[in-house]
């Protein structure tokens, strides 16, 4: 009597009779520790999978989901790891020459003390070499990565193809090579497609002054124009660009001791002669290191720009010299120590992790003990600047959103007033002069 | 983000760049077993980790689902050196906009004095407050059966900021996957044991997730309210769009594993791995707020 009734109780497919019957076939084969709990959900799978007792064999009761992958990507993945083959498949035809990269996977594990991990770093790696071969571009390193809104940036820095042309620049412009246009930067958002490389165009003073005052928060589409006030001139490729060169400029350190003023042209270095990188114990404080760049000055380059043509009666020497008092350099090879934030709180971060015990070396005949000790330094004023120095192997990397730390709001300028227009002029009726008759009556 | 799954889940946060060195899994996993074993949680996750100038904090947070109606109680903890988890202080409204306006970093040392009231160090302490070094004043009602002592002002630590800091992202930025849990019949919060993830399209689309917190927009409150809200997995709030365009969800290169993440909290990331059970949610940056973000987009 009972399961007639319950039989009545239909739906399109079953009825409540059929259903009950399933879900306690499914309880009693899963034999959950908590059926009590689970009743209403194994119901509701019951319902949305269609199981049924008569053909519980049949029935798939894990439901591996199924991995998948784009083929796409696939194609793309393997192909990047891969040997680095610019020919097609058929003919394949091997890179010949690559210019420097050093090993990011070695240096990820540096990092991963430091506390940041590099996400995908052998993918990056990759990309970085196959950049460095259809790009000719030598010295390259992985400089970091830049998030942003809709994409990352990955940045590689590095030594473009000498043979590129550049066509007329303006003459405040410091030419490719020189000044803050020295290293050229490659930007990708997508490292599994290597067309996706762009290197950053050249950059204005006037960008770089502009940079300076806005705050702006990257986009992803390196073509996007950025609408702020003051007016950036240039699109999201210039000011990114900017932002990178005044991270690099401020924040690239090395040991002391490496490079030495250049006698005579205090503002040159030059390489130690028969310098050998120190170990760990001469690196521990923030005096041991200094600044490698020049600061960008004021007027947004590095070095001054004398004009083909001065005011009369002014000396070029003075006439440097008078420039230079207005907008002075700084000290080359400046110790990090002397470096404060604002509000006079150190501007750099010093930590020793890892194991710092001193091994005596394989060899004998050396007193030089290995230490395996990371030190890390951290850049306050730009968050995300990260040097790890260990065992010999330097490197530097940022990872952030692209802006330096302020202690105050920011508050945009604001745009200047709209003057008023100069009232119109009041009318005044037309001179009535004599009349006279025009003279143009001949034939 | 779970315990047993801080080695594999670290790789959603490599994509901020961030992880957690060898030394500081390990004493991590340590401290964390610890405080697992002296009090009992339905759950114990791993929060994340602010950076300091001296030192970092390492956050860790404990849910509790059984008897709470609608929504787990929260409880959070912290550790400076790793080896013990203390309790955060519970928050003290007072000094709500005051906090907010810190923008310097945090330095590691929980007791260092933020700000003072009780005329340490030579401060003259404001005219209205009582003179700590008097005995406590004792004011009694009229009818004599309530003594009501006031208490000593306390200086504002920074481990009070760590409070503020701490709850002010947990209530802005956690979030779930749509699915992940669901109400009991009794109104309880569970995990849904027949989530199988978002897929490839669901996973990469900002609807599909929804804020941890107890729901606080009107429709919400009354969808969670109804009998049939166990039927209903969506019954969270939608994640805000105030400003617009702080949230940023993106993906790796095998598009697989997909991060939120939040702009005004740069260094927190939500995330989740498509066609999986794997999701969750953490910080790992200075804890210091991005409040020029509207100026920013």
């Amino acid at each position: 009597m009972l399961k007639e009734k319950l039989q009545e109780i239909k739906d399109s497919n079953t009825n409540l009779y059929q259903h009950l019957n399933n879900v306690l076939t499914k309880i009693l084969l899963d034999n959950p520790k908590n059926a009590f709990e689970l009743f209403e959900d194994y119901s509701f799978q019951v319902k949305s999978s269609g199981f049924s007792f008569d053909k519980y064999n049949e029935f798939d009761n894990a439901e591996r989901t199924k991995i998948s992958m784009d083929q796409a990507i696939q194609q793309k993945t393997l192909k990047l790891v891969n040997k680095i083959n610019l020919g097609t498949d058929e003919e394949p035809q091997e890179a010949t020459q690559t210019g420097y990269l050093p090993n990011l996977t070695e240096e990820a594990y540096l990092y991963e003390w430091a506390g940041i991990g590099i996400d995908e770093n052998y993918k990056i790696f990759k990309a970085l070499s196959l950049l460095s071969v259809t790009k000719q571009a030598s010295k390259l390193r992985f400089w970091g990565k830049i998030m942003a809104r809709e994409k990352d940036y990955y940045i590689a820095e590095g030594v473009a193809n000498s043979q590129v042309e550049d066509g007329e620049l303006p003459p405040e412009v410091e030419p490719r090579g020189s000044g803050v246009n020295t290293k050229s930067y490659w930007a990708c958002t997508d490292i599994l497609n290597d067309k996706d490389w762009v290197e950053l165009p050249l950059i204005t003073p006037q960008q770089i002054n502009v940079s300076r005052q806005i705050k702006y928060m990257f986009t992803g589409n390196l073509e996007a124009d950025v609408i702020t006030n003051p007016y950036f001139f240039g699109k999201e490729k210039h000011l990114l660009k900017a932002q990178i060169v005044r991270i690099t400029q401020s924040t690239v350190r090395i040991p002391k001791g490496q490079y030495i003023l250049r006698e005579g042209d205090p503002r040159e270095i030059d390489q130690t002669p028969e310098y050998k990188l120190p170990g760990f114990h001469e690196l521990k404080t923030l005096n041991d290191w200094m600044h490698f760049n020049t600061n960008i000055l004021n007027c947004g380059r590095l070095v001054h720009l004398i004009p083909s043509e001065l005011p009369d009666g002014v000396e070029p020497d003075i006439y440097q010299k008078q420039i230079e008092a207005a907008d002075p350099f700084e000290n080359r090879l400046k110790q990090l120590s002397n470096d404060k934030l604002p509000n006079n709180k150190p501007a750099w971060k010093i930590r020793i992790v890892g194991d710092t015990t001193d091994y005596n070396p394989l060899a004998k005949d050396t007193n030089n003990k290995v230490n395996n000790g990371v030190i890390i330094i951290k850049s306050l004023v730009w968050p995300g600047l990260v040097t790890v120095y260990s065992n010999k192997v330097l490197s530097q990397l940022y990872y952030g959103y692209g802006f330096k730390a302020t202690t105050n709001h920011f508050y945009p300028k604001q745009p200047q007033q709209v003057q008023t227009e100069q009232p119109d002029l009041p009318e005044q009726p037309e001179p009535n002069f004599p009349a006279e008759v025009p003279q143009q009556q001949q034939d | 983000m779970e315990i047993y799954r801080i080695p594999e889940d670290l790789r959603f946060v490599n994509q901020i760049g961030q992880t957690l060195s060898a030394e500081e899994k390990i004493k991590l996993e340590i401290a964390l077993i610890k405080l697992g074993q002296t009090q009992t949680f339905d759950q114990l996750l791993f929060w994340g980790r602010i950076e300091g100038t001296v030192a970092n904090y390492y956050i860790a947070i404990g849910l509790n689902f059984k008897n709470n109606f609608e929504f787990p109680h929260k409880t959070f903890f912290y550790t400076a050196n790793l080896k013990e988890f203390q309790n955060l202080p519970p928050l003290n409204p007072e000094y709500k906009e005051q906090v907010e306006t810190f923008r310097q970093l945090f330095s590691g040392q929980p007791e260092k004095i933020l700000i003072n009231i009780t005329g340490e160090d030579g401060d003259q302490p404001p005219a209205d407050q009582p003179n700590p070094d008097e005995p406590q004043q004792v004011v009694k009602n009229d009818d004599d059966s309530d003594v009501e002592i006031k208490p000593p002002p306390k200086n504002f630590l920074e481990v009070d900021r760590l409070a503020y800091v701490v709850n002010a992202i947990e209530f802005e930025c956690a979030l779930l996957p749509v699915g992940a849990v669901r109400l009991t019949p009794t109104h309880e919060l569970r995990y849904n044991d027949s989530f199988e993830g978002l897929n490839l399209q669901e996973a990469s689309k900002i609807s599909n997730y929804q804020h941890f917190r107890a729901p606080q927009s009107a429709n919400k409150k009354a969808l969670i309210a109804q009998d049939d809200a166990l039927f209903h997995y969506d019954f969270f709030d939608q994640l805000d769009d105030h400003p617009v365009g702080q949230w940023s969800l993106q993906t790796d290169s095998s598009k697989y594993q997909v991060t939120i993440r939040n702009l005004q909290w740069p260094g927190f990331l939500g995330y989740h791995r498509a066609g999986t059970r794997i999701f969750g949610y953490a910080y790992f940056g200075d804890g210091i707020k991005n409040v020029d973000l509207a100026f920013q987009l």
